[in-house]
């Protein structure tokens, strides 16, 4: 019995620090955001109740509902080329390559993971320049008329989405080639064996054997675009217009640009509940799909 | 008030030799201030004024700008420790992006409890801070002789920014302003000359078609779009129009003037193809671009110099803003405020008289900072060393107003720029845009009437 309790105080305090950390910094603001979205708080007047006003709000906000489109958008697509392009290119570098070429290949296709977002996005905003930047000049040679890469709606989602992608990219294969390795060699042995082609490998017992792996960046890729920030900020600012502005990146200009903190928290108290029933959708159609060996 | 009524009388009697019993040095005191009195003149309010040089205290400025602007801090605040050693000032400084983040992080610092002593501020979030009570009037300083001859030397335009009500908020140290930056190198290759002061937009296009040429990649542009909201606003201002009607509280973007001006800088890009698409190039990179030859003319004011002297680049002059229906540029202007929960207050003015000192002014002249906001300084040779006609920044004062900055200036910005964006992208018309614009800044200002009330 002693012993038992003694174990349990030794975790506690194993988990303590962590379990500090999130009480502080995730559950504590968490509150906080859901008390003050009853509220008109403005930052340097003491919050004043005023009850569902802010949800109502919601409803009637034309900008809200471009803002969680554009969201949907990016998170998808982007969940879909960086889990697929991880795949793909894990694939790639897991193959027979001389040692030097694997190394150099894998190093360089996980970098821009390595490369704070802001200094990348300085980059590409001088590439994806309409006048002066890399992509139109090249362009030009196939005389195609400059495109507005950031500054047209048309392509300024996409061109975020394509430099998301490519900074993130890395971190889906280095993930998915963990998982790769850890497949035995004597399945794809058996199933040669058996006369099965390569295609028929690896959808019939790569892609099954990866599935968890897939889930995990299926749902950390989501949960991460759908609070995608840094790089819309930097690259577009969330224009031209709204055409390219993110949830996150409107509540950011509620909370400190038109001070509307309360308004800004009942926005974030919707993205919250939308991550989390999301999340525990995946995890419970992930039942279907993911085969646990 | 923790601020002594006659803090000379407090400091001096320490001064006096030992040998004075206690009760005499009061009696010498009060005599001595009597008779002062009696002859009609208060002592000056200068250095004997000011708290004991053995002060001990800490000073927290909340401060912005870029490296030049924190080797002149430094400068001042190592100046203002030989006098004070006992007192340690931390600077806050904060590498400026934009005026509207810059604002926010010193409501956010305020709100979370920890309040500078001191606020470097702009116009631009000036009423802001002075309608939520981040600082004092200084009233209590600026009428000692210290404060009369800093203000002296300042021009009342400047002044004007930071009184409300007759009561001033900031003491001004620096400003900038509007002009039209040309490559003289480029000029002098396309064959034209410096247009006349009182240029008009008919002749500003004239000659930015003159001064575009070649295509592709390798196309020169006439003029390149100071893409944000001041380097924009003396297009509205020499056409008689602004963003908010002049009382601050209304929107003016139905004005007539203010569509054509618009359709002006969209006909630039889009219409004419003299300037390269603004809502995609970093305003800095205009300046960049401006001093490769790649863009004969932008709009700047005196900040862009300091990268060109970086850059040994000086191939450049300056002329006025060309005018529409009016000759006219915008100005906002840089200032040290005391904040409210400061307990050294008298301290916190003993820096400010630092921060905004002639030495200060003077090596941001060097460095190309900015327009100092000392007259004498603004006519001294190291501000004048270049461009040419570098007079014409201090003059500009007697025609330039204030950049529009109402307590709610960030979301005016932010409402202006995201429909002009539009515009810019060509895929709203400047009409349509507009007037959404203006319905929503309508909205926005009314919200802020009714929370001022």
């Amino acid at each position: 019995m002693k012993k038992a309790s003694s174990e349990n105080i030794v975790g506690y305090l194993f988990v303590g620090p962590s379990l500090l950390g999130y009480l502080v910094f995730v559950l504590g603001p968490l509150i906080a955001a859901v008390a003050l979205s009853f509220t008109h708080y403005d930052v340097l007047s003491a919050p004043r109740p005023i009850g569902l006003s802010n949800y109502a709000r919601l409803l009637a906000d034309p900008r809200l509902a471009i803002v969680y489109r554009n969201t949907a958008f990016f998170a998808a697509a982007s969940v879909v080329l960086t889990v697929s392009l991880g795949l793909v290119l894990a694939v790639a570098v897991n193959q027979r390559l001389p040692g030097p070429v694997k190394y150099a290949l894998r190093t360089a296709y996980f970098f821009p993971v390595l490369v704070g977002m802001i200094y990348a996005a300085m980059v590409w905003k001088f590439l994806f320049n309409r006048d002066l930047g890399v992509v139109n000049y090249y362009l030009n040679f196939f005389h195609v008329t400059p495109i507005g890469w950031l500054t047209s709606s048309n392509w300024a989602l996409w061109s975020v989405i394509l430099v998301y992608v490519w900074k993130n990219v890395g971190f889906t294969m280095l993930t998915t080639l963990a998982g790769l390795q850890n497949i035995p060699e004597e399945l794809f042995e058996a199933a040669r064996i058996d006369g099965a082609k390569p295609i028929t490998a690896f959808f019939r017992l790569t892609v099954p054997l990866l599935t968890p792996v897939l889930l995990f960046n299926v749902t950390i890729t989501m949960i991460n675009t759908l609070q995608e920030f840094d790089s819309i900020m930097a690259l577009t600012n969330g224009g031209p217009g709204d055409a390219s502005r993110s949830v996150v990146m409107y509540i950011y200009d509620q909370a400190f640009r038109s001070f509307n903190l309360g308004y800004a928290s009942a926005i974030a108290v919707t993205l919250s509940v939308l991550i989390g029933l999301l999340t525990l959708l995946q995890l419970w159609g992930s039942r279907r799909w993911v085969h646990y060996t | 008030m923790s601020y002594p009524p006659f803090p000379d009388f407090v400091s001096t009697r320490s001064d006096l030799p030992r040998r004075f019993p206690s009760f005499s040095r009061r009696l010498l005191g009060l005599v001595g201030l009597i008779l002062l009195i009696a002859l009609g003149r208060l002592p000056p309010a200068s250095a004997e004024n000011a708290p004991p040089a053995n002060t001990k205290a800490e000073l927290v400025l909340f401060d912005f700008g870029d490296a030049n602007d924190k080797q002149i801090r430094d400068a001042a605040i190592a100046r203002f420790n030989k006098r004070y050693p006992n007192v340690k000032v931390t600077d806050q400084f904060t590498p400026i992006t934009s005026w509207p983040d810059y604002i926010n992080k010193l409501v956010t610092q305020v709100a979370s409890g920890k309040a500078p002593d001191l606020i470097h501020i702009a116009t631009e979030g000036a009423l802001l801070t002075i309608s939520k009570k981040l600082v004092i009037p200084l009233d209590e300083f600026t009428n000692s002789d210290a404060g009369k001859e800093i203000l002296t030397d300042i021009d009342p335009t400047l002044l004007k920014g930071f009184t409300v009500d007759g009561k001033l908020y900031l003491v001004p140290e620096a400003w900038n302003n509007m002009m039209i930056y040309y490559n003289t190198k480029v000029f002098k290759e396309a064959g034209v000359s410096r247009p006349a002061d009182d240029w008009t937009w008919d002749d500003f296009l004239v000659l930015a078609k003159r001064l575009t040429s070649g295509e592709g990649p390798s196309k020169r542009f006439g003029f390149g779009i100071p893409y944000f909201n001041f380097g924009l606003t003396p297009f509205w201002y020499s056409n008689a129009t602004s963003v908010l009607k002049d009382n601050l509280k209304e929107s003016n973007l139905s004005d007539p003037k203010f569509l054509e001006a618009v359709k002006f800088i969209h006909a630039l890009v889009h219409e004419n193809g003299l300037s390269p698409d603004p809502a995609n190039t970093d305003p800095n990179a205009v300046f960049q671009l401006f001093a490769t030859g790649k863009i004969a003319m932008t709009g700047g004011g005196h900040w862009p110099m300091q990268f060109f002297k970086a850059n040994q680049f000086s191939d450049y002059d300056v002329v006025p803003w060309p005018k529409k229906a009016a000759q006219k540029t915008v100005f906002g202007a840089a200032g040290f405020g005391i904040s409210p929960k400061t307990k050294q207050k008298a301290l916190g003015w003993e820096l400010i008289k630092e921060l905004a000192s002639s030495e200060s002014e003077r090596q941001a002249a060097g460095l190309g900072v900015a327009i100092p906001a000392r007259r004498t300084v603004a006519e001294s040779p190291e501000f004048l060393a270049q461009p040419e006609h570098a007079p014409l920044f201090y003059k500009s004062l007697s025609y330039a107003a204030p950049v529009q900055a109402p307590a709610n200036y960030a979301e005016v910005e932010r409402i202006l720029m995201r429909h002009l964006g539009q515009v810019m992208a060509d895929e709203v018309k400047p009409e349509d845009a507009l007037k959404a614009a203006d319905q929503e800044l309508t909205a926005a200002m009314k919200q802020q009437e009714a929370e001022a009330q």
